[in-house]
């Protein structure tokens, strides 16, 4: 049996409403081999892309994440991500649904932001589902990768990072990366920043990449090129990709494995 | 191909690039209030040449010449001389010396006090601050910071700032400081709204998830190139509100602001202001048409760099 990168184990992430909880993810259990293309499909509103947010640790309202286990691996080195996290985090059930959620919110996300360090952005990067809107409207698109790039400590040098930043501009299959460089993201259309994007993740050579819906909203040539894209990059960076998709289409085409999920639980 | 690529050259040029005169007519107050603000800036590098002991001024500005008491203003003295018999050009040109470095003070303390509870109150609003005992009383950073905000804000300032001034010291420097102060929750309040908006944005998330720390995010993604624009116009309109209160305290005395026989245009037009009925109108109009040309230079620099974001801004 393969390696596993990726397990997510009873996950729960709820939002409070005034009355209760939305129970957005609702113990949600996959596992992801490793470099393989595992798919996450379901209606919209299923939670699928708050699972993503979870993993990446992008939930910012309360309570967010509630229980669960994320255990990341690589090399051999195991960790659960939300290792530590259950002493700022009561839970009262009743008939085994949970009622009653006492989360200390500031020293949660303290312990959180430790556990990540090292692991958001570096090992496991995302791409979003609206690029345009994705990249900072005042800054050229040219010092974005580089940021990340530089950010990641893979280079020293500016210059050496923007060499760096042409050659994914060039990768992810960009005509006249110089111009595109020195261009902001409204001069772009929205299948150039969502290649922009992939490269902005990928430069920090991540083991699992996590794409969230990355083709909704472009047009069915775009996609395909986006597809075909991903799939090029994948064999050759040897990324494990999570994709999030409710295109069937597009998740056949790509993924090796499909997972369903429907009202925060996964179907089996 | 090329004749097409002349006409895209030729429409380009017509609508987005104008000419000179253009550009001047569209923008004559900011340009006019821009010039007006560099020459006092002049006159300020003049004052500070002058005290190196250049012969920059026409007069010396302290000298009392009891012989040309009230000389009208003429080719010897341009703006005429006062009850002493002092130049009044040379002291205009020296009292820009009152309000120039003190005045820089006040709008640093503002922006960086601004920029920093702005960031905070904004980014960090939704949180409870941490105190341990009263921590369960306390109510959120926003509310916190909004109280406080408006316990600042409901003072009259003027009087805030004479009274703080009588308890405490009354050196310009610390004068200043207490104007920056009292000034820092406009900006704090623009920079607030600011940051409530973007960080909900996307790319907030998309830099969150490449690893930019919260600081990253807060100075470099928000501040830096979102705040810039209108940091820049409240600063100027700032600067106009600093010569005014500078201004006025020397105008009123009393202890404070600039002291005879030291000048600022406030006390000129103090003491000019007793022989305004006798006929000279000299000391005390030149100081003051000097005041209301600043401040208002001030404001119409601030106005049109405003309008000119602005069109930024609506083009895209």
């Amino acid at each position: 049996m393969a390696e596993i990168i990726l397990e997510v184990k009873e996950l729960v992430t709820y939002f409070s409403l005034p009355d209760g909880f939305a129970r957005s993810v609702n113990g949600i259990t996959f596992k992801i081999e490793k470099g393989k293309t595992m798919g996450l499909v379901g209606e919209s509103g299923s939670g699928k892309t708050v699972t993503a947010l979870s993993i990446m640790g992008l939930i910012r309202d309360e309570p967010g994440i509630v229980e669960g286990e994320i255990i990341f691996q690589e090399d051999g080195n195991k960790q659960n991500l939300l290792a530590g996290l259950e002493q700022y985090c009561e839970v009262e059930r009743q008939d085994g649904k949970i009622d009653l959620v006492r989360k200390d919110c500031i020293k949660w996300n303290k312990r959180y932001e430790k556990n990540m360090r090292g692991i958001r952005g570096k090992k496991i990067a995302m791409i979003f589902q609206d690029a345009v809107a994705s990249l900072n409207p005042l800054w050229t698109v040219g010092t974005q990768i580089q940021e990340a790039i530089l950010l990641q400590g893979l280079c020293e040098e500016k210059a050496e990072a923007r060499t760096r930043t042409l050659e994914w501009l060039k990768r992810v299959h960009i005509k006249k990366p110089e111009l595109v460089h020195n261009a902001y993201p409204h001069q772009l259309s929205g299948g150039m920043c969502q290649r922009v994007m992939i490269a902005m993740a990928l430069a920090s050579r991540p083991s699992l990449l996590i794409a969230d819906e990355p083709t909704t909203g472009l047009d069915v040539t775009i996609q395909a090129g986006i597809v075909e894209l991903l799939k090029e990059l994948r064999s050759e960076l040897g990324t494990t990709i999570l994709f999030i998709s409710h295109n069937l289409g597009v998740v056949a085409e790509l993924t090796d494995e499909i997972e369903v999920i429907h009202n925060g639980r996964v179907l089996r | 191909m090329k004749h097409v690529y002349s006409q895209q050259r030729h429409f380009l040029r017509s609508s987005n690039a104008y000419s000179v005169r253009d550009f001047i007519g569209k923008n004559f107050l900011t340009l006019l209030g821009g010039a007006f603000i560099l020459l006092t800036f002049i006159m300020f590098l003049l004052g500070v040449l002058y005290q190196y002991g250049l012969p920059t001024l026409p007069y010396d500005p302290y000298q009392i010449n009891l012989d040309a008491v009230f000389t009208t203003p003429g080719l010897s003295h341009w703006m005429g001389t006062d009850y002493l018999g002092r130049d009044i050009l040379s002291r205009v040109i020296i009292g820009t010396q009152a309000y120039t470095i003190p005045g820089l003070l006040a709008v640093l303390v503002a922006v960086f006090l601004g920029v920093g509870m702005g960031a905070v109150w904004g980014y960090y609003g939704e949180l409870k601050p941490n105190v341990p005992l009263i921590r369960s009383f306390l109510p959120d950073l926003e509310v916190l910071m909004n109280y406080s905000m408006n316990v600042i804000n409901s003072f009259p300032r003027f009087v805030l700032i004479i009274m703080v001034c009588a308890i405490f010291s009354t050196n310009i420097y610390f004068i200043m400081f207490v104007v920056g102060l009292t000034s820092s929750p406009d900006i704090a309040e623009i920079v607030k709204n600011k940051v409530l908006l973007l960080k909900e944005q996307n790319f907030i998330e998309a830099a969150q998830a490449i690893g930019v720390r919260p600081g990253g995010i807060i100075f470099r993604h928000i501040i830096w190139h979102h705040c810039k624009a209108v940091i820049i116009v409240q600063t100027t309109y700032l600067l106009g509100y600093v010569v005014f209160i500078e201004t006025s305290l020397s105008y009123l005395g009393g202890g404070f602001g600039v002291q005879e026989p030291r000048c600022s245009w406030g006390n000129m037009l103090a003491s000019g202001k007793e022989y305004f009925f006798e006929g000279m109108f000299w000391p005390s109009v030149f100081p003051a048409l000097m005041i209301v040309l600043t401040i208002l230079s001030f404001i119409l620099l601030g106005d049109g760099i405003n309008k000119h974001l602005k069109l930024q801004k609506e083009r895209g």
